[in-house]
């Protein structure tokens, strides 16, 4: 395995120089920090490796590779056709042949050339390599749904705090796809909330895909990781993991994470929970349900993408004007998500999709898909993160790992 | 009296039996069980929906067994999984993925009923039916679950085996498993031991800490990593129980022990959390490091501490290297300390561009009205600091500055400035800007006037849009879209959509010919029922420009409800160019979705206007439009014009967006059939080919 030198203690100066002019100057770079061809001197770039090379994997890394301040070095993935596909593109991007290829993360976690890496494996690795990644010391930007239970996401924030490092989710649309709805929603332009309506796809269920063998070049046992043992299937391969809880929590935390994330966020909610989820029953509860302390109903359904109701209005829909609105947290940087993350790693500051408030978002949907599973309402405790008097339910909040493989 | 007293207890036990506490209606535990061994049969089916549909319904019933106040039922499941798994009748319905589905509904629903079976399975010759019950087994909280996992551990020698065991009985927290997970420290292999330290830590009571300390002392290399790892696992949840001396000790042991690692960064991180009063020397001294990352910590944590450390900070800031000063600065304003903008201040002339920078910076998020002359000052004098000032113009939290940025506006020399106060007072989302923004919509400079329009269209209100006209009128035709959109905008944010031209309604009253013309135009794309009465009168006005205007503005409505005007003028148009803007209109409006129009009119509106069409291009587009009504009277409308060669290929497209609605074209097979074979014989283009066989089949 070739491995870059770097020394990853760089001078005091240089490191005051990243921090300070990206936060005081996020739109220029300090001319005497910038090398040729527009980019930042090599020394002063983010080094980072992309683990996970399927669609959104690569999508994400070609992201990564626009912004001046960051050097792909390495691509990583059990499946050969993808890390070769994504190495191919990285080296086309820069016109060189310096990023080098792993089948296996912890390779690329044990490189001390590596100051940062992007997680795009289907959910059920996010977990394990984004806490692997913190013990290494690098700064990690994870896709969402950033986990696959309730406990892995906890582990995610321990882990991040621990080390001190910078962790941010990867949903772009809860500022990207609402605006300003949420400094709207915020700044009391419906007065004060009452409801939300939030519309994505369903729980996931047991995978029951037939066998088929093993292609050359897949790494399956890899693949699979902590996840409970199953026949080969080429789909899983091809991004159509969704539907299967041992790897993800369905449409209900794909596309949940976003906009759940968004209606947390716009509500101010993102650093809490419900405390009660309660499942349709076809008689008085027509959709599943959280109820929050604070006393919003948030809804999984309706006719938008996300309704809001307030005292005062409703978003889509009539409601007063307000102009001159709240500040709310934004991202730092340029370059939208991915930019705060670069943003973040230079200055160390908290992203805008901190993990916290990802793992809250997973968390909503995760308790919706147990609540759906089970049948049955639940009561939740945000604060200490248990479900109250239902031993069966909690069963669900940690599922165990397949050896070797468990939270640390 | 005794009589009810007696009864009644009973009748509500035989009621609590009967419905579970969500109101359904408990089955029969032998009938579960029979629908369990029917569901079993179908799990090995050949067929991949039957296996599914099992699947499904067989793990319902599981987790429905396991919801309080059902626990006999779901024992009784629990044994006959059990015993499902210990008795391989077929063996061809005894698959490893069956067994697998098997074990994972223990996983769910085990108790200590399946706990014998479970520990047989531990032994099973397949690695991954012995780890689905070493989870299965670790998810049953009953202890004798825990027995079976021990008795296992310290029978086995299987490496993988053990490293599972151990993982569940960490996860277990059981204190009863330390003395078993502490002989397995002994293990030469490496897996097992960090297996074994993780367990431990997450038991985490006095003996299992115990184990580690003593384990760490022996350990080199990764093993010792995950030691300290642990130990820093520990410290923080002293720390989290308020144990803080005790945390700070151990974190200090772990970041003298090693040398740039992650371990020593938590470590030094997990110091300066638990130092209490003597955390600001702390973070001096890691501020004086030579070692960037041990700056990043001490610049971490200032984000995070309390106020009362920053006096210290304070004082000790300008003895710091210049690289920290600047570093502290730009944390005092992330972390928006009030308390430090005196000091502050003192550093926006400092020779040092980083530091000069940092304060600038955080004048923009500590600062008051009082700062932004000096930010004006610094934005006109020193152009390598400019856009820091820029930036922080626009951020610093206090009204009064939006007063003294209006002031320079008004009098700024250059257009460049004029450029920058509009930006910053728009970022500021100032709307005492907006009259000073008007008089900058019509300046000589079309930058300046392009800039002043976009602040407009966000931040100017309903009372502005006669002010607006006005400008509208000052502005060349060939700039008058983006005066007509922010007019539009702000239009827009009116609730009432009815109302929403009321604005601009009111000027129209009392606005001369030529200002009425340019009004139309905007009405037009803001639409309501007030605006229609206006256009309604309009288009019977002797003024041509008046009537032309009116027929513009409908035309460019945004919704379908001028359908009925728009058929109107196509047919009584005063003009043949009104008559075929009108003509055009109606077909783009007609299918424009309006709570009181079915598809069926929408439809008729669509062959009344193709009654009036004589040129293919307008034939064209109705045929294109009919492609949103959803009816089958819409497929024998276009049906005809297959046979045009004009326009047949958008007839054909028409025929196939509509079919590709299953909810359409399935119940009525019988007409798109024929009008799909005839598309095959039509066209030559196999992705038209394509799509219309795959209608035919139905997929």
């Amino acid at each position: 395995m070739k491995h870059l030198q770097k020394n990853t203690f760089q001078s005091r100066r240089t490191f005051v120089k990243a921090s300070v002019s990206a936060a005081a100057a996020p739109f220029i770079l300090r001319a005497c920090a910038w090398g040729g061809e527009g980019r930042p001197a090599a020394s002063s770039r983010i080094t980072m490796a992309t683990i996970g090379t399927g669609g959104r994997g690569t999508s994400d890394m070609r992201a990564f590779l626009n912004i001046p301040e960051v050097q792909m070095v390495a691509v990583c993935d059990p499946v050969i056709a993808h890390r070769e596909r994504a190495c191919e593109f990285v080296n086309q991007h820069y016109g060189t042949k310096d990023c080098s290829m792993h089948n296996d993360f912890r390779e690329v976690l044990a490189r001390d050339d590596i100051d940062a890496v992007l997680i795009g494996t289907p959910d059920h690795w996010h977990a394990l390599i984004t806490i692997a990644a913190c013990k290494q010391g690098k700064d990690v930007f994870c896709e969402k749904p950033e986990s696959l239970t309730i406990a892995d996401g906890r582990a995610m924030v321990t882990a991040a705090r621990r080390y001190g490092r910078v962790v941010s989710g990867g949903s772009q649309r809860v500022l990207g796809d609402y605006g300003d709805i949420p400094r709207l929603v915020r700044g009391g332009a419906l007065g004060k909330i009452e409801e939300v309506w939030v519309n994505c796809g369903g729980p996931s269920g047991e995978c029951d895909l037939p066998e088929e063998p093993v292609p050359k070049g897949v790494d399956w046992d890899l693949w699979l990781g902590p996840a409970p043992w199953r026949p080969f299937h080429s789909s899983l391969l091809r991004g159509q993991f969704r539907p299967y809880r041992d790897y993800s929590g369905g449409g209900m935390t794909d596309w949940g994470a976003h906009r759940f994330g968004a209606a947390m966020f716009a509500s101010g909610l993102h650093e809490t929970g419900p405390v009660e989820i309660i499942p349709p029953n076809g008689v008085d509860v027509p959709l599943l349900t959280f109820r929050f302390a604070e006393g919003v109903n948030m809804y999984h359904g309706g006719t938008t993408n996300i309704t809001y109701k307030g005292s005062e209005g409703q978003i889509p829909g009539l409601h007063p004007p307000m102009l001159k609105t709240v500040e709310i947290e934004g991202y730092k940087g340029r370059g939208g998500i991915f930019g705060d993350f670069i943003h973040c790693v230079q200055t160390r500051e908290r992203p805008f999709r901190d993990i916290e408030i990802a793992h809250r978002a997973a968390t909503v949907c995760h308790l919706g898909n147990i609540a759906y599973w089970l049948n049955r309402p639940l009561r939740w405790d945000p604060n200490t993160e248990t479900i109250i008097g239902d031993p069966a339910a909690s069963r669900w909040l940690n599922r165990p790992k397949r050896t070797p493989w468990a939270l640390s | 009296m005794t009589r009810y007293s007696k009864t009644f207890p009973i009748l509500l036990i035989t009621l609590a039996m009967v419905f579970c506490p969500h109101g359904h209606l408990i089955a029969n535990p032998p009938d579960d069980i029979k629908k369990l061994e029917d569901l079993l049969t179908q799990l090995s089916s050949d067929s991949s929906a039957e296996r599914q549909a099992s699947q499904l319904a067989f793990e319902k019933i599981c987790l429905a067994l396991t919801a309080v106040g059902r626990d006999t039922e779901r024992r009784s499941a629990s044994r006959f999984i059990a015993e499902k798994l210990n008795t391989p009748i077929d063996p061809a319905a005894q698959s490893i993925p069956r067994n697998l589905f098997l074990l994972r509904q223990l996983e769910r629903i085990g108790g200590p009923e399946s706990v014998p079976v479970l520990s047989r399975l531990l032994e099973s010759d397949d690695p991954h039916v012995q780890d689905g019950a070493r989870r299965a087994l670790g998810a049953i909280a009953d202890p004798s679950a825990g027995a079976a996992l021990r008795a296992t551990l310290e029978a086995t020698s299987n490496a993988m085996l053990r490293i599972g065991i151990i993982n569940s009985l960490g996860g277990r927290t059981d204190p009863e498993n330390v003395p078993v997970l502490e002989k397995q420290l002994a293990s030469t292999n490496s897996e097992v031991f960090r297996a074994c330290v993780n367990s431990l830590v997450t038991i985490g009571t006095d003996s299992a800490v115990t184990a580690i300390r003593l384990a760490h002392r022996k350990t080199e290399g990764k093993n010792r990593d995950c030691t300290a790892d642990a130990l820093l696992r520990h410290a923080d949840r002293l720390a989290g129980s308020g144990m803080e001396k005790a945390a700070f000790d151990v974190y200090l042991e772990i970041g003298n022990s090693f040398e740039h690692s992650p371990l020593r960064l938590a470590a030094l991180r997990g110091q300066l959390m638990t130092a209490g009063a003597k955390a600001p020397d702390l973070v001096l001294s890691n501020l004086r490091s030579d070692d960037q990352q041990v700056m990043q910590v001490a610049i971490g944590y200032v984000r995070d501490m309390p106020e009362s450390g920053i006096p210290e900070l304070l004082t000790a800031l300008h003895q710091l290297p210049g690289e920290s000063q600047a570093l502290l600065i730009f944390a005092f304003g992330n972390r928006r300390t009030t308390s430090a903008i005196e000091t502050v201040r003192q550093y926006l002339d400092y020779e040092d561009p980083h530091i000069r920078a940092a304060a600038l910076t955080a004048i923009g998020s500590i600062g008051d009205a009082g700062d932004a002359k000096r930010l004006l000052q610094v934005m006109k004098t020193k152009p390598d600091d400019r856009s820091d000032a820029v930036k922080s113009l626009a951020t610093i939290r206090d009204d009064r500055v939006d007063l003294v940025l209006i002031d320079e506006l008004a009098n700024a020399q250059t257009d460049e400035d004029r450029l920058a106060f509009i930006g910053i007072l728009n970022q500021r989302r100032s709307t005492s800007a907006v009259s000073e923004f008007l008089k900058q919509a019509i300046s000589k400079n079309n930058q300046v006037r392009q800039r002043a329009i976009g602040a407009l269209s966000r931040l100017a209100s309903e009372s502005d849009v006669s002010e607006l006209m006005v400008v509208h009128s000052a502005t060349a035709d060939e700039e008058r879209d983006s005066v007509e959109k922010a007019i539009v905008s702000v239009c827009q944010r009116i609730p009432s959509t009815d109302g929403q031209a009321d604005p601009l309604l009111k000027v129209f009253e009392v606005a001369d010919s030529a200002t009425r013309v340019r009004i139309l135009r905007v009405l037009g794309r803001i639409g309501g029922k007030h605006a229609q009465g206006v256009i309604e009168d309009s288009l019977k006005s002797d003024d041509a420009d008046i009537c032309d205007a009116a027929v513009v503005a409908l035309a460019n409505w945004p919704d379908g409800s001028v359908a009925e005007q728009l058929l109107r003028v196509a047919r009584e148009g005063q003009t043949e160019a009104q008559r075929l803007r009108a003509l055009r209109s109606l077909a783009r409006v007609c299918v424009l979705p309006i709570p009181e129009r079915s598809f069926q009119e929408q439809l008729e509106f669509l062959k009344q206007a193709m009654q009036l069409a004589t040129r293919k291009e307008e034939i064209n587009l109705i045929i294109d439009r009919a492609k949103a009504v959803r009816l089958v009277a819409t497929l024998e409308f276009v049906a005809p014009y297959l046979d045009d060669p004009d326009v047949r290929d958008n007839a054909i497209k028409t025929v196939l967006a509509l079919a590709h609605h299953q909810d359409l074209r399935e119940p009525n097979r019988a007409e798109f059939a024929p009008v799909l074979q005839h598309i095959l014989q039509l066209t030559e283009d196999s992705k038209l080919k394509e799509r219309a066989e795959q209608y035919l089949q139905n997929r």
